[in-house]
């Protein structure tokens, strides 16, 4: 018998893709850190009123919507209103609040389905968002612990992408600089035995030299 | 199309004078004998690996509990 939380997301999973995210995904990619509440993408490719109707079946007994904008119950007639406004409602009267997002921060309801497609099967019956995607929805948020997070899923996509970059071939090479691009992994690419791969590996250096970037300067300078 | 993530400037540069003080203590203190390095021991919080909310919220919890018990405490002064 799993906690009302969990009862509660593999419900709507069956229905519904879902993402987790917040400081529960960051748990799940590593990270030893505390969280008060669940927050969860509800696939938003689907029409509003469908999206509602899957919280509607899930939503057991006690359980509750609640505005976290002007922090006040929220009234069945009154959700569509809310979600438009501010893209997410939380649940309340569970073991845990879960926040469930329409339009997760800095991203658009028609991400969900990339945001899936490159999300990674892990928990249960719903899946965790991509360090990708989990940094873009922590970004300007000016919460000090979403700088740490970040920092924690930077040093992780550095090390995942950068041993790729070293060995993939060049398409790969090409959909990994497309969502990340740091010195460290223009310089594992730099390693790789395709020479279009090594090209968008000096290439990537450039851009961030261009910018100021110390680390790509000195690795430039060190090759004239 | 989402754009593509790139460490900001300032933790670049935090990153970039990080390393410079520490090749500086490296450099100043002069080569040091070989030596058998600790192995990692840290325990996991969980024997398997998360597979439900609860398990995640444990982990949370685990966390809280350990930075009650460790974690700096407020003073007075």
């Amino acid at each position: 018998m799993g906690s009302q939380s969990d009862e509660f997301l593999n419900g709507i999973s069956e229905k519904s893709h879902v993402l987790l995210l917040g400081g529960l995904a960051v748990i799940a990619h590593g990270l030893s850190r505390t969280t008060e509440d669940a927050d969860i993408w509800l696939d938003s490719m689907q029409p509003l009123e469908d999206w509602l109707a899957v919280l509607d079946e899930g939503l057991p007994e006690g359980g509750y919507y609640w505005d976290l904008l002007r922090k006040e119950r929220v009234a069945r007639e009154d959700l569509e209103e809310v979600v438009r406004e501010i893209g997410v409602l939380r649940i309340g009267g569970l073991d845990r609040y879960i926040n469930v997002f329409r339009k997760p921060n800095e991203l658009e309801e028609t991400d969900f389905a990339t945001a899936w497609a490159m999300s990674v099967p892990h928990i249960g019956k719903f899946r965790l968002l991509d360090e990708t995607f989990l940094i873009i929805t922590k970004e300007n948020t000016g919460r000090e612990r979403d700088g740490i997070d970040i920092g924690f899923l930077e040093t992780k996509l550095r090390s995942r992408f950068a041993s790729r970059l070293s060995v993939c071939n060049a398409e790969e090479a090409l959909s990994l600089f497309h969502r990340y691009l740091d010195h460290a992994t223009c310089e594992a690419a730099m390693e790789n035995p395709d020479p279009a791969v090594r090209e968008m590996g000096l290439a990537g250096l450039r851009e961030l030299a261009a910018d100021g970037n110390p680390f790509a300067i000195e690795v430039l300078k060190k090759r004239e | 199309m989402l754009k593509r993530h790139t460490p900001s400037r300032e933790s670049v540069w935090a990153e970039w004078e990080r390393e410079k003080r520490a090749a500086k203590r490296r450099a100043a203190r002069g080569p040091r004998p070989e030596r058998p390095r600790t192995p990692d021991n840290s325990e996991p919080w969980l024997k398997h690996p998360p597979q439900s909310i609860s398990d995640l919220f444990y982990i949370s919890d685990q966390v809280a509990e350990v930075v009650k018990k460790w974690g700096p405490k407020a003073t007075n002064s």
